[in-house]
């Protein structure tokens, strides 16, 4: 007999209802969580009072109560919380396939006549239903890049807004927004046609690498391409999740005072922010970096003197700051737990509480 | 010095003057929802909170707060300093990702004359709390609890009925101004955003472009159609639509409101997205509207069924839309006999001025249609009236046809056709004979143009002569004629109803007198265009007939 749980290379693998168990406490900590646009949500559900974003969604197209058994297992990486990147690959190949496969399927009346006969029939009438619901969330695809132009500044010039969300490596949700602007060049990275701006793979391949590390690191990467002036960079990551349903999760960074009970649940969702200062007339208040992140440190903070004179260098030559913030959603016997760490931290954090 | 405090006294009185026009710049105070919801969707929100609460206070008055809540971005004490409580200073402007242009929204929340506006707000670790007064000078309080996003609480003092009054315009506000939102917008826990969609639509069309998203249908007649702009879901403006029964929906982010909100700018871009509807209208949407209406005339629906398509379909003819070229074949109409009737046959029917509308199929029916016309029933009347005026542009306001320009095309009104008279009464037969002759004898002698006259039916069912006594016929006495206008001039048959009330006194007076009948008939047809001198004339040469067949 296989058991519901079982644990390989940094992997949980959940079986029956602790996928549904999983699946439903990933969800709620996500709809409390208030995501902004910042995060990679996709869109919402405007008309349901909950909303529902494109991660609730894919978790819940991973859930059995969705797919009706016909997936046997959910894998969740360890580190993250979230499920593994073959998962995601998984519902986003079966929204690709809804439309080929409901019409090649009898209608549901058929199936549903045949089934009583036949267990194939059965099985195809669960796939009917799966494939139909899947369809009605209309999921985008969970990685994705965009460009938008944001004004033309003449001479050539133009701003532009790059939106980039993918999984990080060990599975965290992340969406890049990147403010640039690009002077006028013989050989561009962002080319426009009317209004509409096209960005070479160049780009897309360098900031695809570069957020997965940190929002500076990716602002200063991207400041070394030519002809390019970035104005900010901006990383919302969703996670890690803990939650009761996986026994052995192992988040980054993550007090093992937390998730200690069966039904815990937490989620972290983290902001980073690297903005040039383009006022100079602004007090230092206004200036300084600012990490309100209890879970993560400045990047300078861990450099030699060596490495951090060159790197003063570069920060009065960009003439940016950095700020970090990061909230929380917890069930309420975590929330004590959650506020010491940030006292502890000397951050001011926003904790919802998941609703039980 | 003097010279100068009053200049400067000056500068203030015109700066006062213009905030309290901008604080009143939208006609309905509740507007200001509009604004809020606006910049929170610009500052990355996807899900706002919208409600409201009464706490009594002392008497009858209490306190009423609307809080709009987002979980965007928020505020720094810097962009508070530099965005939120300086006029014009929006770095917005021009900005194609954002709706918010000039920064004047917020001080739209002072029109409801608030006692207090209370902004909570917080940006990576530090939050604020902004309270503006009733005389809109403000405090900046650093709060020790983290806010995420922006929350908004505009308080008024009022008692519980005013409060009552409230709750719905705040509602009906949000409801107008935001529907179409790409965000979870409530409204007390209850969502308000709708899909940017025609859901009553009957059919519809949709196109998406770089430009702008159009939706375009048609709507069941007791729906009022509307031409509404938006962008980004907010609304911008709604009209009533230019095509009857046709709605439409337009979203795009070139699309903006003028500085007073109560018009969408007209320019470059406006132009462009008007084409893409335009080419919308007459392309797809023609397409599908063509193949449902030709599916409802070939399973035989009812007026009712049909007639939202057939009148907005008589809009786009009027408009100059031309029937797509896989659609020339496809039934627009029916004529009276059944018959299923496509956009060319109707266009080159009424080329021929041969196209015409009739409530039941009569004699003059049948004779037009032997005539090569094509006869629909009456309540197809704005498609035959739109017909005459194809491609003339807007009928009107509405591009309807109005009720009189349909009625110009009944077939009463474009068509005459006298039908033979049979008697079997021979006393009959020859009093009609004779005063026909006696009439025509009087003409001839009196140098009218009358070829003939002839005895005919003119009152009988449908006829578009009823109650005439009688009709002067081009072109013979019995085949179909345009029906004249006028009676000034007898060239052609003198065509008189031999059934008719008038003539029966004069029947038997022909027996006797039949100059007298013939003088007496003639000044019946004649009313409204006898002259003295054609009285004169006709009564001359009626009394020398007279004589002479008396001395004869």
């Amino acid at each position: 007999m296989k058991s519901a749980v079982a644990t390989h290379r940094g992997m949980q693998v959940l079986h029956g209802e602790r996928v549904d168990a999983y699946v439903e406490q990933a969800v709620a900590l996500l709809q409390a969580a208030k995501l902004s646009a910042q995060y990679p949500i996709g869109s919402v559900s405007r008309t349901s009072p909950q909303g529902g974003s494109t991660l609730t969604g894919y978790l819940r197209a991973m859930g059995s109560r969705l797919h009706r058994g016909l997936y046997p297992q959910l894998e969740v990486e360890l580190l993250s919380g979230f499920p593994s990147f073959k998962e995601w690959t998984r519902v986003r190949t079966d929204v690709d396939l809804c439309g080929r496969v409901l019409a090649d399927l009898p209608a549901p009346e058929i199936l549903r006549e045949r089934a009583a006969l036949d267990a194939a029939y059965g099985k195809q009438l669960l796939k009917f239903l799966y494939y139909s619901e899947l369809l009605q969330l209309g999921l985008p695809p969970f990685e994705g890049m965009a460009i938008r132009l944001q004004r033309r500044m003449g001479d050539g010039a133009a701003r532009f807004q790059l939106v980039l969300d993918k999984l990080d490596a060990v599975g965290l949700p992340l969406r890049c927004t990147a403010e640039i602007s690009q002077q006028r060049s013989a050989d561009p990275l962002i080319t426009l046609r009317g209004d509409r701006a096209e960005a070479k793979r160049e780009l897309w391949g360098m900031l695809y690498r570069v957020v997965s590390l940190d929002a500076e690191l990716s602002f200063l990467q991207l400041q070394s391409l030519p002809g390019l002036h970035v104005h900010s960079v901006t990383i919302g990551t969703v996670g890690p999740l803990c939650c009761g349903s996986l026994q052995d999760a192992q988040p980054l960074d993550w007090p093992v005072s937390l998730c200690w009970q069966p039904h815990a649940a937490v989620l972290a969702c983290a902001i980073e922010t690297v903005q040039r200062s383009e006022q100079p007339e602004l007090d230092q208040e206004d200036v300084s970096d600012r990490n309100n992140d209890p879970l993560s440190s400045l990047w300078k903070d861990a450099l030699s003197a060596a490495a951090r004179r060159e790197y003063e260098q570069a920060r009065t030559r960009y003439r940016y700051r950095i700020i970090k913030d990061r909230k929380f959603v917890a069930d309420r016997a975590n929330v004590a737990a959650l506020k010491a760490l940030c006292t502890q931290a000397g951050t001011q954090n926003l904790v919802y509480v998941v609703p039980p | 010095m003097a010279e100068k405090q009053k200049k400067t006294e000056r500068a203030a009185d015109q700066d006062e003057d213009a905030l309290e026009a901008l604080v009143n710049q939208f006609a309905d105070p509740m507007s200001f929802v509009r604004e809020l919801v606006q910049n929170s969707i610009d500052a990355g929100s996807v899900e706002i909170d919208v409600s409201c609460e009464w706490k009594p206070t002392a008497g009858e008055v209490g306190t009423a707060s609307i809080h709009v809540d987002d979980f965007g971005l928020g505020m720094d004490r810097n962009i508070i300093e530099t965005k939120l409580t300086r006029l014009f200073s929006s770095d917005k402007e021009g900005d194609l990702t954002k709706i918010g242009k000039f920064g004047i929204g917020f001080v739209s929340v002072f029109a409801i004359a608030p006692d207090a506006v209370c902004v909570d707000t917080g940006r990576g670790g530090e939050s604020w709390r902004v309270l503006f007064r009733r005389d809109r000078s403000f405090s900046l309080i650093r709060l020790a609890e983290p806010i995420e996003g922006t929350k908004i609480q505009v308080i008024k003092q009022m008692t519980e009925p005013e409060y009552r009054a409230l709750l719905p315009r705040v509602r009906g506000a949000l409801h107008f101004h935001c529907k179409h939102v790409d965000v979870a917008l409530r409204f007390s826990g209850e969502p308000i955003t709708e899909a940017f969609d025609l859901p009553e639509a009957l059919i519809k069309e949709r196109d998406k472009s770089d430009l702008s998203e159009i939706v375009m249908g048609i709507l069941p007649s007791q729906t009022k159609p509307i031409l509404g702009f938006y962008n980004r879901g907010l609304t911008l403006v709604e009209r009533p639509s230019d095509v009857p029964h046709v709605g439409c929906k337009i979203q795009s982010s070139y699309l903006e409101h003028t500085l007073s909100r109560d018009s969408v700018v007209q320019d470059e871009n406006y132009a462009r997205i008007m084409s893409q509807r335009e080419r919308l209208l007459r392309g797809p949407f023609l397409r599908t509207l063509m193949q449902k209406l030709d599916a409802l005339l070939k399973e035989g629906a009812p007026p009712d069924r049909v007639r939202p398509y057939q009148a907005s379909l008589a809009a786009l003819v009027i408009r100059g839309c031309a029937a797509p070229a896989d659609c020339e074949n496809l039934a627009v109409a029916t004529s009276i006999t059944g018959l299923c009737v496509c956009l060319p046959e109707l266009s080159s029917a009424a080329e021929r001025g041969k196209l015409v509308h009739a409530r039941a199929q009569t004699p003059l029916v049948d004779g037009l249609i032997k005539a090569d016309g094509c006869v629909c029933p009456a309540w197809q009347a704005p498609l035959v009236a739109a017909m005459y005026r194809a491609g003339s542009g807007p009928w009107g306001a509405s591009d309807t046809p109005d009720e009189d320009a349909q009625n110009a095309y009944a077939i009463e009104q474009q068509f005459v056709l006298p039908l033979p008279f049979h008697t079997s009464d021979r006393t009959l037969k020859k009093r009609i004979t004779a005063l026909c002759a006696a009439t025509q004898k009087l003409l001839r002698k009196s140098r009218e143009k009358a070829e003939s006259v002839a005895m005919a039916q003119l009152g009988y069912e449908g006829s578009s002569v009823r109650g005439a006594l009688s009709v002067v016929m081009p072109s013979g006495a019995f085949s179909l004629a345009p029906l004249p206008r006028g009676h000034d001039s007898l060239d052609g048959t003198l065509v008189i109803d031999a059934e008719h009330k008038q003539l029966q006194p004069l029947l038997p007076l022909c027996d006797r007198e039949p100059e007298l009948a013939a003088y007496t008939l003639l000044k019946l047809c004649l009313f409204g265009q006898m002259t003295a001198e054609r009285d004169s004339a006709l009564l001359t040469a009626a009394m020398e007939t007279r004589w002479r067949r008396m001395t004869s």
